[in-house]
């Protein structure tokens, strides 16, 4: 469990604080706000049905009052007309009316005064002629067109709208009846005009803030306390309405304009239409109108509130409850967010103390004052921090003890592990030190060996054994398996190697003995390749065997790199009985020979590429001829330690063996292919190098061509190499004597100047036999001529001094 | 690296061979073929000129050892001429030059088959 993981456990996404402050804020603030939300709907709702109530009583009373006025109004022209004396007075004859005028005229003036809300009260004859008038000016004027005098004429009680137009300066009401005689017949019309300010009188008893106002059966406004109402429409008026109104020419011009208020727009008056209607003033503001129809006239009495006045209260008592909430929801988010670092605080002390427990920290965790403090505590959380402390109290025992126990079997494990290992080193440096250290060398040759160990203890081993003769046995061997058990196994093989080599001579005996030995005491079923090979410096040749090992690699002076031949050979310690075949490399001058095990070849480079053959054969190449063994061995160590780039995969065990070039200098190698006509490009090619290289080396063109010429035509028509056989090869290399050629048949297994009897030069023409000159040819031609035949093929090695006798610089 | 050889007739079975070029495995078989082949059915006396040889091998003087044995059964006459050093030193070299009738130039080696004849 990482830190990091600790520290996230520490802080949790919801901390339990919040949580707590959520829920009591939920469960304290609710409620209240539901209840207040409740109770304050409640109340609107009450106070807007009381008011609404109120409204339209009010309204009702003010309407009643108006009807009452008009039937008041009403009753009175009807009196007047039944009125004895006005019937008398129009059926006189009207030159005999002049003596009821005066008694008239002084009703009409009583009742004028008896009733002030009148304008007039008239008298008119059956054509429409004022015949008695309040005001004396309009006596004898026709009024024939109105209608309340036509309406009145045709036998009708007409009460008019309440008019106001270009016939009536003042806004009144009429109201005409029809006098008639005792039979009936029609006398003249009674007619009164009632001011429209009776009427206004009686809305502007409407209490404060509140606005009375009548409406027509047109919707039209035809009695308002402000002035720019009247005679404007509710709604939008039906154009041929309108136009009949306007040619009445009862409404003053520039009026029937509609007021735009939305919420009225379809109230006509005298529908029996009632009840109430909220509305928006031309202003934006919110009204509310209790509508009631007048029983008399086809008009609709409005009392409008603006919804502001009754609203007002209300709105305080929301503002003063929000208020409240607020200050009991500060109150108890105080009281909840003490609450909650109550509670978690404590448990934060105690996740702190147990994270510090899981990294190991007991005295940080188990003393924290924070975890101390809850000790008292005698709830819950008191006494999870009790448990809390005596489980860290007891972990910290047992770790302790725990502790205690790895150190002391650390340390008896390092002790016994320091011991092992010296003892192994120990072992390490003997095994090294049973290899030979000391290399023989002889005149013209050395050798060089190295071994190192993959671990401690390798299982690979190489041996030089001085034989008989001045010979050198030499050993490179691999055996299966590593460690202690494979180095035991090494020692007896090498042993055993050794007896054989020094008891037998031929190699492939000498692994046949150590094979049968081996197989005789092998418990474990250990095996081990062997490479066993003999060199003899005297005749120049290794002759070997190979128990399941490598080939040697074999580099001539020329820089040419082979590996030798093998038979596929069982290794030791696999099969009683086993043979070995043998090989022989004939060594010459400048010869290096490479005994490896495969810890060379598969050296594996960190990418995991083996070092391989092809790589082991090119640094073979470059070495120089007659170089130094132990040189080779430390470059090839150095090289494979670049190339692993870290420990080495398996031992590795090299044996080099280096011929002394008694002339040292680069070699120039051609390599052609078995035709004879690669004889003479060859020949065209060693000509060009030669004259390049001054006179003394151009003159030994002719003797070095013609040599080649008689060795490569006997090789390759009688010794008929295959199609695609291997290319031959030429070395050359100058030095300050003459020419020196070493010419590499493949093909060939034969020592062409031992096969050839030399010619008999003194036999005339009859008896000379017909060839057989070509190898004359060539001894005669150079100044030593010698072939080496081995596994590999001919190695023909020429020498031609320079002709002048004298020795170059 | 060829070989190239005339021919010329000097009267009755004499001629004179002239070579040019190089005699060795490759070019033998010309040289035996253009050589052995003025003895077939008549005594003929031939002379050959080396003056343009640059080199011969063993392969050549295989053919010229076979010559000489043809000239000697059909009593007939090979005579060489005009040797180059090296290709003298050849035929020195096997011994040829003390069992085969051998000219300095071509003049001496014209005026030796006269005689003969």
């Amino acid at each position: 469990m990482g830190p990091v993981m600790a520290e996230e456990r520490l802080r949790p996404r919801v901390s339990l604080t919040l949580k707590v402050v959520a829920l009591l804020l939920l469960a304290a603030l609710l409620p209240m706000l539901l209840v207040s939300q409740l109770q304050l709907r409640g109340s609107l709702e009450a106070v807007q049905s009381a008011e609404e109530k109120s409204l339209l009583l009010e309204g009702q009373s003010l309407a009643r009052q108006v009807d009452q006025l008009l039937e008041h109004k009403r009753q009175t022209v009807l009196m007047l007309a039944e009125h004895r004396l006005v019937q008398d007075f129009l059926a006189a004859p009207p030159g005999g009316r002049q003596s009821l005028a005066a008694a008239v005229q002084g009703h009409l003036q009583l009742l004028m005064r008896g009733n002030p809300e009148f304008a007039n009260l008239y008298l008119l004859d059956p054509q429409g002629v004022f015949v008695a008038v309040t005001d004396p000016e309009l006596l004898g004027e026709r009024r024939q067109f109105r209608e309340y005098f036509q309406r009145a004429a045709a036998g009708e009680m007409y009460v008019s709208n309440l008019l106001m137009g270009i016939r009536t300066p003042e806004p009144g009401v009429y109201f005409s009846a029809p006098v008639r005689g005792a039979d009936g017949a029609l006398l003249g019309v009674a007619a009164v005009e009632l001011q429209g300010a009776a009427i206004e009188a009686i809305l502007a008893r409407a209490t404060s803030g509140h606005q009375a106002f009548l409406v027509d059966q047109d919707g039209l406004v035809i009695s308002h306390p402000e002035a720019a109402w009247r005679y404007r429409s509710l709604g939008q008026l039906d154009p041929a309405r309108a136009a009949a109104i306007r040619a009445s020419g009862y409404f003053p011009d520039g009026t029937l304009t509609p007021l735009g208020l939305a919420g009225l727009e379809n109230l006509r008056g005298g529908t029996g239409q009632g009840g109430f209607f909220p509305y928006r003033g031309s202003d934006g503001e919110a009204w509310l109108a209790a509508a009631t129809p007048l029983q008399r006239q086809t008009w609709t009495l409005l009392l409008a509130e603006p919804e502001r006045l009754f609203r007002a209260p209300l709105d305080s008592l929301f503002q003063r409850s929000l208020g409240f909430l607020a200050l009991a929801g500060l109150g108890l988010l105080l009281l909840a967010v003490a609450w909650g670092r109550a509670l978690s605080r404590p448990l934060l002390a105690m996740t702190e103390s147990a994270a510090r427990l899981q990294r190991g920290d007991y005295a940080a965790a188990l003393e924290a004052p924070a975890l101390l403090a809850l000790d008292g505590r005698r709830d819950e959380l008191g006494t999870l921090a009790r448990v809390l402390r005596h489980m860290g109290e007891e972990v910290y025992r047992r770790e302790f003890h725990l502790d205690q126990q790895v150190r002391v079997r650390t340390a008896e494990l390092e002790q016994a592990h320091a011991r092992v290992a010296g003892e192994l080193c120990l072992a390490r440096e003997m095994q090294q030190a049973i290899l030979p250290q000391d290399f023989p060398r002889g005149p013209g040759w050395a050798c060089h060996g190295a071994m190192i160990p993959a671990r401690e203890m390798g299982g690979d081993f190489y041996d030089c054994i001085p034989l008989a003769g001045g010979r050198l046995g030499l050993v490179v061997a691999d055996v299966s398996g590593k460690g202690v058990p494979a180095a035991f196994f090494m020692a007896v093989c090498r042993t055993l190697l050794e007896e054989a080599a020094r008891e037998l001579e031929a190699p492939g005996a000498v692994l046949a003995r150590a094979n049968e030995l081996l197989c005789a005491r092998n418990p474990l079923a250990f095996f081990v390749t062997v490479l066993y090979g003999v060199f003899d410096p005297a005749r120049g040749r290794f002759t070997y065997a190979s128990a399941g090992h490598h080939p040697p690699l074999l580099r001539r002076a020329p820089g040419w790199v082979s590996a030798g031949p093998t038979a596929c050979d069982l290794a030791l310690g696999v099969l009683e009985g086993a043979d070995y075949q043998e090989f022989t490399l004939q060594l010459g001058p400048g010869d290096l020979l490479l005994l490896s095990t495969d810890g060379v070849d598969e050296a594996c480079s960190p990418q995991g590429e083996q070092f391989g053959a092809v790589r082991l054969q090119q640094w073979l190449a470059a070495r120089a001829p007659g170089a130094d063994p132990g040189d080779c061995c430390r470059d090839l160590l150095q090289e494979l330690g670049e190339y692993e780039a870290g420990e080495a995969a398996d031992d590795v065990t090299l044996l080099c063996l280096s011929l002394t070039d008694p002339a040292p200098g680069a070699w120039q190698c051609w390599e052609l292919p078995p035709r004879l006509e690669s004889i003479g490009v060859l020949a065209r090619a060693l000509e060009i190098w030669l004259d390049a290289r001054g006179a003394a080396a151009a003159g030994l063109a002719y003797p070095a061509n013609l040599s080649l010429d008689e060795l490569l035509t006997n090789a390759i028509t009688h010794g008929q190499p295959a199609d695609g056989a291997a290319p031959f090869r030429l070395g050359a290399r100058l030095d300050s004597v003459g020419l020196a050629l070493q010419l590499h048949i493949p093909w060939q297994r034969l020592d062409p100047f031992a096969a050839a009897p030399a010619p008999d030069l003194s036999l005339g023409v009859a008896a000379r036999p017909v060839g057989g000159l070509g190898l004359h040819l060539v001894r005669c031609c150079m100044d030593r001529c010698e072939a080496r035949v081995d596994a590999l093929g001919t190695w023909i090695e020429l020498y031609k001094r320079f002709n002048d006798g004298k020795d170059r610089p | 690296m060829t070989l190239a050889t005339t021919l010329e007739t000097l009267g009755e079975n004499r001629h004179c061979l002239r070579l040019e070029g190089r005699v060795d495995s490759l070019t033998a078989t010309q040289l035996e073929q253009a050589l052995l082949g003025l003895w077939d059915g008549a005594e003929a006396r031939v002379l050959v000129d080396f003056q343009a040889l640059d080199y011969i091998s063993s392969a050549g003087l295989r053919i010229i050892l076979m010559a000489a044995k043809r000239a000697l059964r059909g009593r007939g006459r090979l005579l060489l001429c005009a040797l180059q050093p090296r290709v003298a030193e050849v035929f020195e070299m096997s011994g040829f030059l003390k069992i085969l009738d051998v000219a300095a130039t071509r003049e001496l080696g014209l005026a030796q088959l006269a005689e003969a004849a």
